[in-house]
């Protein structure tokens, strides 16, 4: 199986670096960045299965981030990463096409543990992508020019 | 710190909305009082007084003019007697002469003949042109008497006819006579009668009114030609100057005076009027309060209902008002009751965000340490290589620093609710002005934020804490550059003149941001309203700054147009006061 590829978001460097190191560990192929807009830039260039990002930044902050991420890549999972005692603006996140959220401080199984979920969620959508395609060519009307 | 402050400035706050209801309802009640004595009593007062005249001037003038009818009716009484009397003794001198007149007896039937109609002569005389008597009739024995000198014969041969003033004559008793001189041929001869002081004086004093009129005649030396009423005797002084032609108005009224002796007389009502001849002065007078007895009931009766009314009317207002403001009060009490419940909500909510903020604080430092851990952990575990000494050193000293880190925050959170000490300090505003504008340019400047000084020059010096001013300028300028929202540039103004008439310095902040709405305007000093979104602010700063002036005398407005931008003014007394007790306890 492809290693997955994360890229972390958050604005706190020794967090960034240390948790690439902890993933990387774990067999992961890690990027890190500290803003949001680097984040954006990344993305465009390369392809990232997960995107832990962090909802509290200066400049470009996590839900605007978050929103930019859902209307370029449509591929890759986003995971919530926030320090902030209220889970309002995870949830508020996850309305937004997150489709989970961790809080800091956690534990790294944790974070695995999340990233495993968000491949298989990644897994089912693609299969369920290439059984709608399968079906779609099963189904496909014969050729006109083939018999003829 | 900032929270304590908050609520002592919000106690003070409440303090003076308490003692400024107080006013505020004292106030209101005067106001109301006002209008009910502009709008009710007064009118009601002004309507009766201005009725009450009327119509006492009109029943005055009334009761004048039948006073003034009576007079001339009286005076015409007097009058048609002494010219009938006159007459009839002009009809027997005309009828007779000297020789006829002096016959025996005859002057008799002549007397008894002029008193057949009614007794009024009380003697009758003929005398001749030296003053003797040719005949004689009357109970007096005068016929031998001269009066070539007495003044009325010299008056009668001077005049022809003559009514003279009451004299005491050779009978020595007050009374007047009617003479008329008789010329035949070449001699004269004189008629002369005694009008009877009795019948006359019951002719005069025919017009008694009531208890306390009288009616009397005067003569020119104002001594009484008749017995008043009341003291005095006929040819008796009246106690009045010698009267002159002109005696004034026919019917006056006399205001009460003390005579010598001490006595008061009463205000009365006074007719005067010359008789024709003899020239007396006929006098009608009668007490103010008898004569006008039923006007002054009146009145009286008019004026006790119309202040009863006014009375009743003003209690009425009074307990109208009383009313309204009790209801007035309890409404604002359940107000405020509510307000005070719906902020204590607030509050709750906000020290929810607050400890929400403070959180993430802590938890980013804590995740650093967690995952410094993860990694010794993950050495030790995989075991093939032993983490080398200057990692495992980095990896200690880094958590160090996120406790120190965290140790930071918690020590900044104990300073936050730490008494601060005032130290009230002479300030160079501008000065210190840029330095809090330089601490915000580069962050502004970021965002496209451009700072504006104008500042004037030769500022005079404020007195207040450093540090508390630093605060309350970083949080108004900050809160400028949080207007413009994301907006990608705009100006901050910031403006510093003196107000010499106010003894005031003024700092005006003026940003091209986002602008306040109405409705937030008025609650905008407010502790813990914030219009930023959950999270963002604690709505604790414009109150503190509000505190923060306040405690020194200062004040915080706010002038903005909704999109257009705000405009903060803050004032700051030259010569602050000391701290008060608020600020110094906060």
């Amino acid at each position: 199986m492809k290693p997955i590829r994360v890229l972390l978001v958050d604005d706190e460097i020794v967090f960034t670096n240390n948790m690439a190191r902890l993933l990387e560990h774990r067999g992961y192929v890690v990027s890190a960045v500290n803003s949001g807009d680097k984040a954006l830039d990344v993305i465009a260039e390369r392809v990232f299965d997960v995107v832990v990002l962090d909802l509290k930044m200066p400049g470009l902050d996590g839900l605007a981030t978050l929103r930019e991420i859902r209307d370029t890549c449509h591929a890759c999972q986003v995971l919530i990463l926030t320090g902030h005692g209220a889970v309002d603006s995870a949830f508020e996140a996850m309305r937004l096409g997150a489709y989970d959220y961790l809080t800091k401080p956690c534990e790294i199984a944790e974070m695995v543990e999340k990233i495993e979920d968000a491949r298989a969620l990644m897994v089912e959508m693609q299969e369920g992508d290439l059984d709608e395609r399968i079906e779609r060519l099963v189904n496909a009307p014969p050729r006109d020019g083939e018999e003829s | 710190m900032q929270i304590r402050k908050a609520r002592a400035a919000e106690v003070t706050k409440a303090s003076h909305a308490v003692a400024g209801a107080d006013t505020s309802y004292a106030w209101m009640k005067r106001r109301l009082v006002l209008l009910i004595v502009l709008g009710a009593v007064l009118p009601l007062l002004g309507l009766g007084w201005t009725l009450h005249l009327h119509h006492t001037r009109r029943a005055h003038t009334r009761l004048l003019a039948s006073f003034e009818t009576q007079l001339d009716r009286h005076q015409k009484t007097i009058e048609l007697f002494l010219a009938d009397r006159k007459a009839r003794l002009q009809l027997l001198a005309d009828s007779h002469d000297q020789k006829r007149i002096g016959e025996p007896g005859r002057i008799a039937e002549l007397l008894a003949a002029l008193n057949r109609s009614g007794w009024s002569f009380a003697d009758l005389g003929a005398l001749d042109a030296t003053g003797r008597h040719l005949a004689y009739a009357g109970p007096f024995d005068l016929l031998e008497r001269n009066y070539a000198d007495a003044k009325w014969f010299r008056e009668v041969m001077r005049r022809g006819v003559y009514v003279s003033d009451m004299f005491r004559g050779y009978r020595d008793e007050p009374h007047f006579i009617i003479a008329i001189s008789r010329p035949e041929g070449d001699r004269t001869w004189i008629l002369r009668a005694t009008i009877d002081t009795e019948s006359f004086r019951a002719l005069v004093e025919n017009v008694r009114m009531g208890r306390s009129g009288e009616v009397f005649l005067l003569d020119r030396q104002a001594r009484y030609q008749t017995r008043p009423r009341f003291g005095g005797e006929i040819m008796g002084p009246s106690g009045l100057a010698p009267l002159a032609d002109r005696i004034g108005p026919r019917v006056a009224i006399e205001p009460a005076q003390r005579d010598e002796n001490g006595f008061r007389t009463p205000r009365r009502v006074v007719g005067r009027v010359w008789l024709d001849e003899p020239s007396w002065l006929l006098v009608i007078r009668q007490d103010y309060d008898e004569a006008f007895a039923d006007l002054v009931h009146a009145d009286r009766a008019v004026l006790v209902y119309m202040h009863a009314a006014v009375l009743i009317f003003g209690a009425a207002g009074l307990l109208v008002t009383q009313r309204m403001l009790a209801m007035l009060r309890q409404r604002d009490r359940l107000g405020a009751d509510l307000q005070r419940q719906l902020r204590c909500a607030g509050k709750m909510a906000a020290l929810g965000e607050l400890a929400a903020g403070i959180a993430h604080e802590i938890n980013n430092p804590l995740a650093i340490i967690a995952t410094e851990r993860q990694l010794l952990v993950d050495d030790l575990e995989r075991g093939d290589a032993p983490p080398d000494r200057g990692g495992l050193r980095g990896a200690l000293d880094q958590i160090a620093t996120q406790v120190a880190r965290c140790r930071r925050i918690t020590h900044a959170l104990l300073d936050f609710a730490r008494p601060a000490e005032v130290a009230v300090a002479p300030l160079d505003l501008n000065a210190f002005l840029r330095e809090a504008v330089t601490l915000v340019e580069r962050e502004a400047h970021a965002s496209g934020i451009v700072f504006e000084l104008e500042l004037a020059a030769a500022l005079p010096t404020v007195h207040a804490d450093p540090s508390l001013m630093q605060q309350v300028l970083l949080n108004l300028v900050n809160n400028a550059i949080d207007a413009h929202g994301g907006k990608p540039y705009g100006t901050v103004t910031v403006t510093t003149h003196a107000r010499p008439e106010r003894r005031c310095v003024e700092i005006l902040i003026t940003d091209t941001g986002c602008g306040v709405a109405p409705e937030d305007a008025e609650r905008i000093f407010e502790p813990f309203f914030t219009t930023k979104r959950a999270g963002e602010g604690t709505g604790l700063g414009l109150s503190i700054c509000l505190g923060i002036v306040q405690g020194l005398g200062g004040d915080i407005s706010l002038e903005s147009e909704s999109g257009r931008g705000t405009t903060v003014h803050l004032l700051l007394p030259v010569h602050s006061p000391a701290p008060t007790e608020t600020e110094v306890s906060s």
